[in-house]
């Protein structure tokens, strides 16, 4: 038997047997009581500008299962699994779908603290879009017209969150290699919230690789304050990393590692009769990187240069509808990317949107409107349903 | 999970718990507020309910379950598949909401509470609301009316501070039952903004309790949602630990 032959009665296997599992699972989760499922259908039609072409179409869907148990007040389990069928326009029509198991996780109250284990989200530090927080993941945001949330990576984990108060806790994680289980190579750390008053400080701490394809450890740090002052909602936060190597330059990799991020969220108040437009606008700051726009930038990479920003505008004309007005800058070339969406909660669980966005720049700036892609529209239907 | 009296200046959601009866006319109106206010706070309140949304295109329905502990602690959780697992905490005068996708908290203050509740006609600020409303209002006792065939004090609500989300209410309140049949609410300018209308309600121990509210903005058309209460249970035992932000993101 050849490898290759091997390799893919291999993968046939391991198909079949996560077929298997997977069916098994929705057989008794179909059984159980106490259960809510939910599911989410979405269709989009997508256009792009291309330089080459006039525009580029491209049809596609994603569907996602959600079951979660909820008999028990002191144990939740959830499993999470999508499809995303759809293609960036002009892609290969071939192309598989991507199967993902978004959520898989038990969640239980023991004495004295709350475990979780599985594969899920711990949303540490503070900010919808630029988030030097958030050094679990250690993710860079990326922009896109009409997206919910800006920063969902998740990875396997185990927790432990203990209380301390109503509004306090620490949070205690560890995330290990699936295979080969190894505690040299496992990310582990900790962070802390509390309440000063109007304030919440948080703090966090995480040992980790120092990138995907090293073997090399950092440090990982971060402080998050988070308050309200004339009627805005405003965050900062500060996070570095520091590699666990001996003789290591610790001021110039945290210098160039320094991520400051904040933000503020307000409320127009138009009246009674016209409602209240939401406005935020976050920063991210990297004194360590580039303030000039000699050196060409990597297309759409945020840690290139020294500050970028995200301004966000939400409104609600009816109660069904939400139009929004979004972007991001980079000042330092003068470039970005300019996005309006609306959408449309027609009939229940019904969500018809419309997303559109345009790059402005040039050439070897951030965003760039000779690149491809450069002008881009979404219509987009959205369908949930399930059981309660 | 409205049976909780509503912000200052907030909706009269929960001016409805109302016991005892007087004779029309032997009360001054802060008196019947009074009246009102004492009647209607249980120690305790779980529940379940629903809100029905509709405009002209249909009725969209938010299914919920509720738990609040005197006026300042309460925790709402939605049910319904869309909006599966997000949940209202207010402690005091702070609101934090949850959303199970991004695990993520978000605390609402000032103007955002008067944003509405999944495109509902109730907001943040009418579902949660605190205080008396003899604390932001004074209150004119205009003279009697019948409502749907009971006879109601009418009452003048003006508030006394500008930051009132609604200046101007009048509120009919049952002369026999002392529950609020009816509530108008306006602008500063007098335009009318919302009126809610309290159809059914239903004998819990002792209480009178409303079970079905309908809340009509006037500012849109054929717009109006319909509070509903499937099951209530009032002045029951109710762990503190339920309002707290490892409750919220369990």
């Amino acid at each position: 038997m050849s490898p290759r032959r091997g390799g893919r009665t291999f993968a046939h296997g391991a198909r079949t047997l996560a077929t298997a599992l997977l069916l098994g699972l929705l057989a008794a989760a179909a059984a159980a009581a106490d259960l809510r499922t939910t599911v989410t259908v979405e269709a989009l039609l997508t256009g792009l500008s291309d330089p080459h072409r006039a525009l580029l179409l491209g049809a596609g869907g994603s569907a996602r299962l959600d079951l979660t148990a909820t008999g028990n007040r002191d144990v939740r389990g959830r499993l999470s699994l999508s499809a995303d069928l759809r293609r960036e326009a002009g892609e290969d029509a071939g192309a598989a779908p991507v199967v993902d198991v978004e959520r898989a996780f038990l969640r239980a109250r023991l004495p004295g603290f709350r475990l979780t284990a599985g594969k899920t989200r711990l949303a540490w530090g503070r900010g919808r879009f630029f988030n030097a927080g958030d050094i679990l993941f250690g993710q860079e945001p990326a922009f896109a017209a009409g997206a919910g949330e800006f920063l969902t990576a998740s990875d396997w984990l185990v927790a432990a969150y203990v209380p301390l108060g109503r509004l306090s806790f620490l949070e205690l994680v560890a995330l290990p290699p699936l295979a080969p289980l190894s505690s040299e190579h496992t990310d582990a750390g900790g962070r802390a919230l509390v309440r000063l008053g109007e304030l919440t400080l948080e703090g966090g701490y995480l040992y980790a690789a120092a990138g995907a394809a090293t073997r090399e450890r950092e440090h990982r740090g971060y402080l998050s304050l988070k308050g309200a002052l004339a009627g805005v909602d405003w965050h900062l936060s500060g996070g570095t990393a520091l590699p666990a190597v001996r003789g290591a330059d610790l001021r110039r990799a945290a210098e160039r590692r320094l991520l400051l991020t904040g933000g503020g969220l307000g409320f127009l108040d138009l009246g009674p009769e016209a409602g209240v437009v939401t406005v935020l606008l976050e920063a991210g700051v990297r004194p360590g990187r580039a303030w000039d726009a000699i050196i060409p930038a990597p297309a759409a990479a945020l840690d290139h240069y020294g500050v970028y920003l995200f301004p966000e505008l939400g409104y609600r004309p009816a109660d069904a509808w939400n139009l929004s007005l979004s972007g991001v800058l980079s000042p330092v070339d003068g470039s970005g990317v300019a996005a309006a969406g609306a959408s449309w909660n027609i009939l229940q669980g019904l969500t018809l949107g419309l997303y559109t966005a345009v790059m402005f720049g040039e050439r070897e700036d951030t965003f760039a409107w000779e690149r491809p892609g450069a002008v881009a529209a979404t219509l987009l239907a959205r369908y949930v349903f399930g059981s309660s | 999970m409205q049976t909780r009296r509503c912000a200052r200046g907030g909706t009269l959601l929960s001016l409805l718990l109302l016991t005892g009866a007087v004779s029309l006319g032997a009360l001054t109106g802060a008196e019947v507020i009074e009246r009102m206010e004492r009647n209607e706070r249980h120690a305790s309140v779980h529940s379940t309910g629903s809100l029905q949304i509709s405009d002209r295109f249909g009725t969209r329905t938010k299914t919920f379950i509720s738990t609040a502990v005197g006026d300042d602690r309460s925790l709402l959780e939605f049910t319904n598949p869309e909006e599966a697992g997000q949940k209202i905490l207010r402690l005091d005068d702070e609101i934090y909401l949850y959303f199970p996708e991004a695990e993520e908290v978000i605390h609402l203050q000032g103007a955002a509470l008067r944003e509405n509740v999944l495109g509902s006609d109730f907001s943040y600020e009418d579902m949660t609301g605190e205080g008396s409303l003899l604390d932001d209002y004074e209150v004119e006792l205009e003279g009697s009316e019948p409502i749907d065939g009971h006879d109601c004090y009418r009452l003048r609500l003006t508030a006394t501070r500008r930051d009132v989300v609604y200046p101007t209410q009048v509120v009919w309140i049952d002369a026999e039952h002392f529950v609020t049949r009816r509530v108008e609410q306006f602008s500063r300018r007098g335009r009318p903004l919302k009126q809610m209308v309290i159809s059914d309600y239903r004998e819990v121990g002792d209480k009178l309790v409303p079970v079905r509210l309908e809340m009509s903005d006037l500012m849109k058309k054929n717009s109006r949602t319909v509070f509903l209460i499937d099951t209530m249970a009032v002045d029951i035992a109710v762990d503190e630990s339920l309002f707290s932000l490892e409750e919220l993101t369990f």
